[in-house]
């Protein structure tokens, strides 16, 4: 009996998802209009700031070490809001990029694919760097490299870039 | 009227599975789902084969029960080929994640099939006959593999950002509500709580297949969302965005 139970829970549990995606799936649509409204701001010279090895070094050094593991913990915390942000963004631009590259315009097309690309390994990157960071909030001794977050963000940025130029009809001052 | 009711539900998703099929030759998807072609080119037949073995012929309960078992193992193990071929479909349609697809669906369908035989084992149906056990064994066992495979494919595409083509959603949205309500009926007949001849029972099956061709019909006319118009770039964004512009100018 309680196999039935389980199985006609997750029976409807998936009809429930399905439907929810479905109409999901169409509110999506909507961010096709608007993209730029739904990034969120990232500052990258402060996020680098934050996950530079000297900086750290230099705190360490000048310290006492319970303030040292408070004040990195709260770096770790900052940085993390940053990546999430990045992740965030990255999903944005990859359902623009796959929406570029089903144009008839084969340059766009080819910047919407360049585009996906990029946003699919940068949000594999942040998901990484994610995991390290709480990691990191646990065992605040360690080091962590995310380099690779902020060099893809700016490589998306400047396909982003690239894709606006490719735009048709440009309504952005860019 | 019920049977008014169950006769339509019978028939008219073979009818509109005939559209389905006419729609994909025209729009050349049979080259990328041929199995899924293949699939609907099925139902309509075996459903109009079954019919008319039921109506017209008035054939023997166990030749036309064994008919059924035969066209449902058919069904089933196509079936299970569309799934696969929506995975595919998706994996490779992205460099990045080409290699993950194989190795995502195997590994989900042997968790799924440990799942399911456990399932499958704790089954209380009591059968005469073993053709028909054994059809609810696997009727049971494919759903909860094709119901997993299905949420696994949604919920990682959702996590991952993926925003799959209007088919490929249609068919995937179609065949994971039609697998959930045959689990969930399956389930219930497992603990005896509704037999395999409640015509409640087959209302409802008939009912959510009706439902999915439906949904495929209009996953597969309805238009694709394509980037038409300029990008909007929020003003907190504009400084980075023109930074990047004259990296890119000095390159």
């Amino acid at each position: 009996m309680i196999t039935t139970v389980i199985l006609v829970l997750a029976a409807l549990a998936t009809l429930f998802v399905l439907l929810r995606l479905a109409r999901s799936r169409a509110l999506a649509v909507r961010w096709l209009q608007e993209p730029g409204t739904h990034l969120r701001s990232v500052d990258l010279e402060a996020f680098r700031n934050l996950i530079d090895p000297s900086e750290e070094q230099f705190l360490r050094a000048h310290l006492p070490p319970a303030e040292f593991r408070s004040i990195q913990r709260q770096r770790v915390r900052a940085a993390v809001e940053y990546v999430s942000a990045v992740a965030h963004n990255a999903k944005v631009l990859l359902r623009l990029g796959q929406a570029a590259r089903l144009s008839s315009d084969p340059s766009l097309a080819a910047s919407g694919e360049s585009l996906v690309e990029t946003a699919l390994q940068l949000r594999f990157t942040a998901f990484r760097s994610l995991a390290l960071l709480y990691l990191r909030i646990i065992l605040p001794g360690g080091h962590v490299s995310l380099s690779g977050v902020a060099e893809r963000y700016e490589l998306i940025t400047g396909q982003v870039v690239m894709l606006g130029l490719r735009q048709p009809a440009r309504s952005s001052p860019l | 009227m019920l049977l008014l009711f169950r006769n339509y539900l019978w028939l008219a998703p073979a009818v509109l599975q005939i559209g389905v099929v006419g729609v994909m030759a025209r729009h050349k998807l049979h080259r990328r789902f041929p199995l899924f072609f293949v699939y609907n080119l099925e139902c309509a037949f075996a459903a109009a084969a079954m019919f008319v073995m039921w109506y017209l012929w008035q054939v023997p309960g166990k030749v036309w029960g064994y008919s059924y078992l035969v066209a449902m193992a058919l069904d089933t193990a196509v079936r299970f080929g569309v799934v696969y071929e929506i995975y595919a479909h998706v994996f490779d349609n992205y460099a990045a994640l080409k290699r993950f697809g194989k190795p995502i669906f195997r590994g989900a369908l042997l968790v799924l099939l440990a799942i399911g035989l456990v399932a499958a084992g704790q089954s209380h149906q009591q059968h005469a006959d073993f053709a028909m056990y054994a059809l609810h064994v696997l009727e049971q066992t494919a759903s909860v593999l094709q119901v997993g495979l299905l949420l696994v494919l949604f919920l990682l595409s959702a996590y991952i950002g993926l925003s799959l083509r209007n088919y490929v959603f249609g068919i995937a949205l179609g065949l994971g509500i039609y697998a959930s309500v045959k689990l969930a009926v399956a389930a219930l007949q497992s603990s005896s709580l509704v037999s395999s001849g409640n015509v409640y029972r087959n209302l409802v099956i008939l009912g959510s297949f009706h439902f999915a061709v439906l949904v495929w019909l209009f996953y597969l006319l309805v238009p694709e969302p394509v980037l038409s118009r300029a990008i909007g770039i929020p003003d907190h964004n504009l400084e980075l965005w023109n930074k990047e512009l004259e990296r890119l100018s000095r390159q």
